[in-house]
C-alpha cells in the first residue's frame, strides 16, 4: 500500500486548485470578455478564488459546479447570491434538498422561464 | 453630343479613312456625314462598338457585294437592290442616336437585336457586302431607327477632324473588370458555434476599370463565400448557404483600387453550431458590376477557402465533475440526466441574463418579414415597477455593433415584466442577399446593469417579402 505524506497531498490539492483557476480564467476570458478584459489576471484569479469559497458554502464543490457559479456571477452580478435583485437565487442555493447539479439547473431553468 | 465616340476598331489598331464627310464617291445625301474606314493592318478587321448601347438591328445573312452602273456611273439604287448590305444598328440612349456599321462580313455579327453592348466590344468583322467594291466599314451616326437613316455630324475622341487619306489609332478600349489571384490569409480554423475569424483574399485588378467599395459609381466589386457543394446562387441572387458568416459578402477594403493595384477582400467566417468537425470548402464568388469577375483571359477565378472546423468544447470537456482539489480517484455517479449544463458550452447555451433582467425572449422563434411579434422581458425580483427598458435589435450574423432599428425602442416594467410589440419590417432598408435572416435583441434597465441581457434568435423568412 502506498502511503502519501500529508504535505504531498496538500501540494497535489493545491496544484489541482491552481489548474482549475487557470482553466476558469481562460474560460471566463473567452466567454465574458466584456467584463474580464479590463481585469488583470491577479484580479480575475482573486474573483475565482473568492467564488470557490462562496460556492462551497452552498455545497457547490465540483469544478463544473464552481464554473457555473462563476458564470452566474459574470452574467448577473458578482454578488448575485447576496444581491436583493437576484435574491431568488439564494433560495435555490440554500435548499438542502437539492443536489449540486439540481441547484445549478434550477437557477438555469428559472433564468429561462418567463 | 454627350456621348464619347471612339474609332470602331480594337484599341491600338489603326484605321485609314478612305472617304470622309461629303466624300464625292458616295457620301452625299443621307450619307453626307458618314465615314468609310479600311484597315492598313488587317483587311477583315474586327469592328468594335463606338460607345455603350443596345443593339437594335442586325443583318449579316447576305454575302455578296458589288456595284452596278448606269450610263457609266454607279447606280446606287440599282446596286443596293442587287447587293443588299449587312449591317448592325446600335442605339445610344444618352443622346438618343444610333450608330450604323455597314457592309459587315457574312455571318460575322456577335450580337443580336436586344443585346446590350459595351464600348470597345467586338461586334462584327468588316466586309464588302452591299454596294461595295472592297472590304471597308461604312460608319455613321443617325437619329433614325432604320438601316439607312440621315447621318448627322459628330466627332471621334481620337480626332475631331477625320479626313480621307489619313490614318488614326484607335483609343477604343473595352472597359473591363478583370482580376488575378494574388494572395490570401491562412485558412481559418473554427469552432462550431464559436466566434468568427477573419479570412482575406487579395486580387490584382488586371482590367482597366477602377474597383470601388461603394455603389455610387457602379464600380463596386464584391466577393461572396458560398458552399462549394451547395450552389450559392439562385436566379442571380446570392443566397445564404448553411454557413453563418457575419460578412458573407465582402467589398474591397480600399475606397479605390486602380488597374494594376491589389485589392483585399476580408470575410468574417463563422461555423454554424450544427456543423460536424472536419474540413470544408467554401467557394469564393467574385462579382463586378459587369457580372462575375473573371481573369482577363476570360477564365473563372476559381478560388476557395478551406476551413477546418472542430467541435466546440463542452463544460464537461474542460471541467471535471469531481470535487475541486479531491485527490481520491473516486468515480462520482453521473447525473447527466439532471445536468445538461455539463454537455453545454456554458450558460450562453441556455440564457443570457444580466443583473436586472432574468430573461428576454421573442414570443416566437420564426416569423415572416412584416409580421408583428412581441418582445418579452422578465426582470429579477426587486427591479421596481415603472423602470424603463431600452431595447436594441441586432442582426445575428453581423459583426457590426450598430443596432439595425434606429428608432428608440423602450418599454416599462410592470410586475417584473414588460412586453413590447414590434413589427418586423426593418428589412425594407436592407440590400437583400439571403432568404432568411436571424436577429436577436438586447435589453437593459435604464440606470441599471449596463451589460445587456440577450435574447435567442428570431428567424425571419423573406419568402413572402421577396415575391411581394
Amino acid at each position: 500500500m502506498i502511503t502519501i505524506r500529508g504535505q504531498q497531498i496538500d501540494d497535489i490539492k493545491q496544484k489541482k486548485v491552481e489548474n482549475f483557476i487557470e482553466k476558469a480564467n481562460q474560460f471566463l476570458r473567452n466567454n465574458y470578455s466584456d467584463k474580464t478584459d479590463p481585469m488583470t489576471n491577479t484580479q480575475l484569479n482573486g474573483i475565482i478564488e473568492n467564488a470557490i469559497n462562496r460556492a462551497e458554502k452552498y455545497d457547490i464543490i465540483t469544478e463544473q459546479g464552481i464554473i457555473s457559479f462563476l458564470e452566474f456571477m459574470f452574467s448577473m452580478s458578482l454578488d448575485y447570491d447576496s444581491n436583493p435583485k437576484t435574491g431568488w437565487t439564494k433560495t435555490i442555493l440554500n435548499d438542502h434538498f437539492l443536489s449540486e447539479p439540481e441547484k445549478i439547473m434550477s437557477i438555469i431553468n428559472t433564468l429561462k422561464t418567463i | 453630343m454627350n456621348i464619347k465616340f471612339y474609332l470602331p476598331c480594337e484599341f491600338g489598331n489603326k484605321l485609314k479613312c478612305s472617304q470622309g464627310n461629303g466624300g464625292a464617291t458616295s457620301h452625299t445625301g443621307k450619307a453626307y456625314y458618314a465615314y468609310d474606314f479600311v484597315s492598313p493592318e488587317t483587311t477583315n478587321f474586327n469592328i468594335c462598338a463606338v460607345a455603350d448601347g443596345e443593339v437594335k438591328k442586325v443583318l449579316d445573312t447576305h454575302s455578296e457585294g458589288g456595284v452596278l452602273y448606269t450610263n457609266g456611273k454607279i447606280d446606287i439604287s440599282k446596286s443596293s437592290k442587287r447587293y443588299p448590305a449587312n449591317y448592325i444598328l446600335i442605339y445610344h440612349a444618352v443622346d438618343s442616336c444610333y450608330s450604323l456599321y455597314y457592309h459587315i462580313a457574312y455571318n460575322s455579327a456577335k450580337f443580336k437585336a436586344g443585346d446590350t453592348v459595351k464600348q470597345g466590344e467586338i461586334i462584327a468583322k468588316a466586309g464588302s457586302v452591299g454596294v461595295s467594291t472592297a472590304t471597308h466599314l461604312h460608319f455613321q451616326i443617325q437619329k433614325a431607327n432604320s438601316s439607312w437613316g440621315q447621318s448627322i455630324a459628330f466627332s471621334f475622341e481620337e480626332s475631331s477632324t477625320i479626313s480621307a487619306g489619313n490614318t488614326y489609332t484607335s483609343q477604343n478600349q473595352l472597359n473591363l473588370f478583370a482580376a488575378q489571384y494574388q494572395n490570401q490569409a491562412s485558412y481559418p480554423k473554427l469552432t462550431a458555434g464559436g466566434p468568427p475569424q477573419e479570412w482575406w483574399i487579395e486580387f490584382k485588378n488586371t482590367g482597366n476599370e477602377v474597383w470601388e467599395n461603394h455603389n455610387r459609381n457602379n464600380k463596386i466589386v464584391k466577393l461572396a463565400l458560398g458552399t462549394y457543394s451547395q450552389p450559392d446562387i439562385q436566379e442571380g441572387r446570392q443566397l445564404k448557404c448553411g454557413w453563418e458568416s457575419p460578412t458573407r459578402l465582402a467589398v474591397v477594403g480600399k475606397d479605390v483600387v486602380q488597374p494594376g493595384d491589389v485589392g483585399r477582400f476580408s470575410f468574417q467566417v463563422k461555423a454554424p453550431s450544427s456543423l460536424e468537425s472536419g474540413k470544408y470548402k467554401l467557394q469564393v464568388t467574385p462579382k463586378s458590376p459587369a457580372g462575375w469577375l473573371k481573369q482577363d483571359d476570360g477564365y473563372e477565378l476559381n478560388c476557395f477557402a478551406e476551413i477546418e472546423v472542430t467541435e466546440q468544447e463542452k463544460i464537461g470537456d474542460i471541467f471535471s465533475p469531481d470535487k475541486l482539489g479531491d485527490v481520491q480517484a473516486q468515480c462520482i455517479a453521473s447525473e447527466k440526466a439532471l445536468f445538461p449544463y455539463e454537455d453545454s458550452a456554458g450558460l450562453q447555451d441556455f440564457a443570457s441574463p444580466n443583473g436586472d433582467i432574468q430573461v428576454v425572449s421573442w414570443d416566437r422563434r420564426r416569423c415572416y418579414h412584416g409580421d408583428n411579434v412581441n418582445m418579452i422581458i422578465k426582470c429579477h425580483e426587486n427591479v421596481p415597477d415603472g423602470s424603463i427598458i431600452d431595447v436594441k435589435i441586432f442582426e445575428a450574423d453581423s459583426t457590426s455593433s450598430d443596432d439595425i432599428v434606429k428608432e428608440n425602442i423602450s418599454g416599462m416594467i410592470n410586475n417584473s415584466q414588460c412586453e413590447i410589440p414590434f413589427k418586423v419590417d426593418w428589412l425594407n432598408y436592407f440590400e437583400i442577399e439571403g432568404s432568411q435572416y436571424e436577429f436577436y435583441f438586447t435589453a437593459i434597465v435604464q440606470g441599471g446593469d449596463s451589460s445587456p441581457a440577450k435574447s435567442k434568435l428570431l428567424f425571419v423568412d423573406l419568402f413572402k417579402f421577396i415575391f411581394m
